[in-house]
């Protein structure tokens, strides 16, 4: 289980929380420039809206000083005297001169009497003679009031305008006042330097009325007009709390979002800047706003680099990821390997070990045997030379002698047999090892008893394996064991049969790779009583016709040598023996 | 006409009293039942053929032909071995062989160590 997660689960988990951190850290980032750039337009913006509103100061003071002026001089020229004549009386052309001063910014310059009657206006005479303003504009001040007065008045063709009053006293009586009048056009021609859409200026008084707008349309209007739908609430916008500061008079900037009414688009984000502007004892607020989209480009800039950074990043931990990971697989695939390896190496040692151990048995059986063999060898030399005198000595006609002389002869030759088997088993310990191929060692083997064949009537069927590998044997014992085998087959055969040799190749249960030898005769098979104690030495069935009891044992011993198999059983069709030999490959 | 001489070396008494009695009636026969003394025998008894014990507790039988051959002793001496350590059927063929020379195994029947003596003499008519 801890081992899928770790294979399986955990290179996932890995790579998510790498594109997770990485994602964190690129929108960090993206967040700390946004900031630096929002940070820096806002200074930008607050630095332009604080020109914009000196210069409007600027013009407003110098509107107020010159009305203030002026004022002074009508009183001196007796303006509002009992013959004045509202129409053709020259003592107020001054004016006209004076307006010129103040032309920049104001419409127009006029002089009312204490009921509010335009006396004069400069530059046009159309309307004297004519309350030009409505009856609520009369002064509210007249109680002698010094300072300048301004506000918000319609005219009464509906237009908003900016008034700037200041009374006018004779002898500290109020007699009238001369007005300054801005119309909101013009104000606007005043802040037309705004770039295009991207950014513009507008004048709010603290009512949040529009003095100056882009839009003409929505000049003296209140800003309420300009958000659309009413989708975005108040809170959301962050408006309320930048109006709340323009209402205050504070000059400062932050951002907030819009619906702005003639524009298409959804909310946008805008930067504003705010700073307030006196006209006479008015207090408006000049506020300059630069759409979010300007910034837009850079910002979208740092996000394509982000994105590119991160993918980066991303791909580079994936492709070091993955190369460590295919270092791990090959590196998994070389310790498997070497651990195949040291199994392999492992069967070797044992099977050598195993190997080891017989070759040590069979050297001490082997010293023991020629041992014996040296010392039972002399004895039965003399024995035989000793026969060999009496019999030369002895009258041929004596037949019962000449009997027991060949029955000594005889028992000599088979002691001589089996000390040569046993000195046989002294051989064996040392292989001559060598590439050979199994089927030609078979032929030569045949070769040598092709005459007992045909002696015995024993017809041989060879079905050899073609393109068998050759196996690492010692000719000459793996030779014996074979004629050993043989001539078992043809000994269980008096009358003849058939001998079958068949070699094939064959992969086990544990993927090993053997050649296989099977010796199948047609005899009786192999006796119950015996079958357990085929390689046991000594054990013959052969006795009287010289068998020692030892060739089995011996080709089971050669074998093993050789780290092979040997196996001696009936045949499943019940018709003779099989003898199984297995080399390992 | 004398006997052919004939010198058998072989430190089992009884084997050499056997073969001694089997081919004194047609040879002359010395046996020596160790190999310490043999150059000093040949050079006196000067056997026409010598049959050698190869393993004998005093002296390997190849050290003592080995030393008769550095005495030039052996210049036209057949010597057979007869050694009790090779297998009666490979001591048949003629290839079998001890230094070069001729081996017979124990046991060996009267008939095969006469037979083996007349082939081995014949050499050195």
């Amino acid at each position: 289980m801890n081992n899928v997660f770790l294979k399986k689960i955990l290179p996932y988990v890995g790579m998510l929380t790498v594109v997770i951190v990485v994602g964190y850290f690129a929108r960090r980032n993206h967040h700390t420039f946004e900031k630096t750039i929002v940070a820096q337009v806002q200074r930008q913006l607050l630095n332009t809206v604080r020109v914009e509103s000196r210069l409007l100061n600027q013009q407003a003071l110098n509107l107020t000083q010159e009305v203030e002026r002026l004022s002074k001089d009508v009183a001196v020229r007796d303006a509002f005297a009992d013959n004045f004549s509202k129409t053709t009386d020259q003592r107020f052309y001054f004016l006209e001169d004076s307006y010129k001063n103040i032309k920049s910014l104001a419409t127009s310059l006029r002089l009312l009497d204490s009921r509010g009657v335009m006396i004069y206006k400069a530059p046009s005479k159309d309307d004297l003679g004519k309350d030009l303003v409505s009856a609520s504009d009369a002064h509210p001040m007249a109680s002698g009031q010094t300072v300048g007065e301004s506000g918000m008045r319609t005219t009464i063709d509906g237009k908003k305008v900016l008034i700037f009053d200041q009374p006018v006293f004779r002898w500290e009586k109020y007699v009238g006042k001369l007005r300054a009048v801005v119309s909101l056009e013009t104000l606007h021609s005043l802040l037309s330097r705004h770039d295009g859409d991207a950014t513009y200026s507008f004048l709010l008084d603290p009512e949040g009325c529009l003095l100056s707008y882009p839009d003409e349309q929505y000049l003296g209007k209140n800003i309420d007009i300009l958000f659309r739908d009413n989708k975005l609430s108040m809170s959301e916008s962050r408006f309320d709390a930048v109006m709340e500061k323009i209402k205050r008079g504070e000059e400062g900037s932050g951002g907030c979002r819009l619906l702005i009414q003639d524009r298409p688009r959804k909310a946008e984000e805008v930067i504003v800047a705010f700073s307030p502007v006196f006209f006479g004892t008015k207090r408006l607020s000049l506020v300059t706003v630069i759409d979010y989209a300007t910034i837009a480009e850079p910002l979208n800039k740092n996000v394509r680099d982000n994105i590119i950074f991160s993918g980066l990043v991303i791909l580079v931990l994936f492709l070091s990821a993955f190369a460590f990971y295919r270092d791990e697989r090959k590196k998994n695939a070389e310790l498997q390997r070497l651990y195949e390896d040291l199994e392999k190496n492992l069967e070797t040692l044992r099977s050598t070990q195993s190997l080891l151990v017989q070759s040590a048995k069979m050297e001490v059986v082997g010293t023991l045997a020629a041992g014996v063999a040296h010392e039972v060898k002399n004895p039965l030399a003399i024995i035989l030379m000793g026969v060999g005198y009496i019999k030369r000595h002895v009258s041929p006609d004596n037949e019962r002698m000449a009997g027991v002389i060949e029955d000594v002869s005889n028992a000599v030759c088979r002691a001589d047999l089996i000390i040569k088997g046993l000195l046989d088993f002294s051989l064996i310990s040392e292989l001559d090892r060598s590439a050979q191929d199994i089927n030609a060692l078979i032929d030569k083997s045949l070769l040598l008893v092709k005459a007992l064949f045909i002696e015995k009537h024993v017809h041989v069927e060879r079905n050899f394996g073609v393109d068998l590998p050759e196996v690492s044997l010692d000719s000459n014992k793996i030779q014996q064991v074979l004629l050993n085998l043989v001539m078992n087959a043809i000994h269980a055969m008096p009358s003849g049969g058939e001998l079958r040799i068949r070699t094939f190749q064959e992969r086990d249960a544990d993927q090993l790779c053997w050649v296989v030898v099977w010796i199948e005769d047609s005899g009786p098979g192999i006796p119950q009583r015996v079958a357990k104690n085929l390689f046991v030495p000594f054990v013959t069935t052969k006795r009287t016709m010289g068998g020692t009891g030892l060739g089995l044992s011996l080709a089971k011993n050669i074998i093993e040598m050789h780290g092979g198999k040997i196996a001696l059983e009936n045949r499943t069709d019940g018709r003779g023996a099989r003898a199984t030999l297995r080399f390992r490959i | 006409m004398d006997k052919k001489r004939i010198l058998v070396v072989d430190d089992e008494e009884a084997f050499t009293r056997v073969v001694r009695i089997n081919l004194e009636e047609s040879y002359q026969v010395r046996v020596e039942n160790t190999g310490r003394n043999i150059v000093d025998v040949v050079r006196s008894f000067c056997p026409d053929l010598i049959m050698m014990d190869v393993m004998m507790p005093d002296i390997d039988g190849c050290e003592v032909v080995r030393k008769l051959k550095e005495e030039k002793l052996l210049n036209d001496i057949p010597v057979v071995f007869i050694t009790a350590l090779v297998g009666k059927s490979k001591s048949e063929n003629t290839k079998t062989s001890v230094n070069d020379y001729p081996c017979l195994a124990k046991p060996v029947s009267l008939e095969d160590l006469i037979q083996c003596i007349q082939k081995h003499l014949k050499k050195t008519r």
